[in-house]
């Protein structure tokens, strides 16, 4: 405990500005993200990684596809797209509710169903690691 | 103990040259401390590529202080290249994100010690460094590599992660400058 309180007191008062403000400034972050990120074109959707389809977001519809452990109901309504119904345990993926945003997506564990949302332009790489 | 907020006399002075084989072997085995430090935390498993405690800011970081800015910009030179070297990540787009992480993150860290040494403690400097790394890394994944705002998700991940190892490496930092301090071994 000692070394906590000697850690605390090398804090100068600049620190801990700097510190405060740069946590709210990565919480916030997200939420500015939110805000500027522009609405989706198209939605994949992919099933068990063997389907693999998308929709226009700019057409309203309504369609099921089977699963890995049953039947899920996909809707979009206004550039959004959202799962109604699923045969899954903890429907996490119904209670997600509505996206339309590039980048964001809704995953069934159980189902084996992913949806996300692309914009127009197309991606170079799959993937980069380091 | 005193905290090391004013620059280390030798990094005050600028004696610190390149032509003297003392400060040459200084800087060798700072960036290969830096090295080691990178290839450890490369073997480390982790939930995402990116996400790596960043420890080698510890060797710019002592340099900085040390032996001031020239010197840390050139640890982290070396560290940024060797490490690439062994990797086998040279001239490829994550070379180029450490390389500009860690020289966007260096000039930042050594405009604060410079300027601001009496409003910052060593904390403050390697949180900001840490910061500035990661948020330049994922502008330019955002924006130059991958072409899409995707990578932006991982933005407050990325963030508050720097924040905590950026913390974890400044308390480091203090105490291996102060035990050099106490040694007389720079």
């Amino acid at each position: 405990m000692s070394n906590l309180k000697t850690v605390w007191q090398l804090l100068t008062k600049g620190d801990k500005i700097l510190a405060s403000s740069l946590i709210l400034l990565s919480m916030l972050s997200f939420t500015i993200l939110k805000a500027v990120s522009q609405p989706g074109q198209i939605a994949v959707i992919k099933v068990e990684n063997l389907q693999n389809f998308s929709k226009n977001l700019n057409r309203d519809e309504k369609f099921n596809t089977s699963g890995h452990i049953g039947e899920t109901s996909i809707e979009i309504v206004n550039k959004a797209i959202r799962v109604v119904s699923s045969d899954c345990p903890q429907k996490l993926c119904v209670r997600q509710g509505s996206i339309a945003h590039t980048g964001e997506i809704i995953v069934c564990v159980p189902n084996k169903l992913t949806i996300f949302i692309e914009g127009r332009r197309k991606n170079k790489f799959d993937a980069i690691t380091g | 103990m005193r905290l090391p907020v004013n620059p280390s006399k030798r990094a005050k002075e600028g004696v610190f040259s390149l032509k003297k084989t003392s400060d040459v072997t200084r800087l060798g085995v700072l960036a290969a401390t830096g090295l080691i430090l990178f290839l450890f935390e490369s073997a480390i498993p982790r939930p995402l590529p990116w996400l790596k405690p960043g420890l080698s800011n510890l060797v710019t970081i002592i340099a900085l202080y040390c032996y001031g800015f020239r010197a840390a910009f050139l640890v982290m030179l070396l560290r940024v290249i060797t490490g690439a070297f062994v990797l086998g990540t040279l001239f490829n787009p994550v070379f180029l994100f450490a390389l500009s992480g860690g020289v966007v993150a260096t000039s930042v860290m050594a405009f604060l010690y410079t300027n601001f040494s009496k409003t910052f403690s060593i904390l403050g400097v390697s949180l900001l460094g840490a910061f500035t790394h990661n948020f330049v890394q994922l502008l330019l994944a955002a924006f130059l590599v991958v072409g899409s705002t995707q990578v932006l998700y991982l933005m407050p991940i990325m963030l508050l992660s720097s924040l905590f190892s950026g913390f974890l490496v400044g308390i480091f930092a203090h105490y291996i400058i102060q035990k050099m301090e106490v040694l007389r071994i720079w």
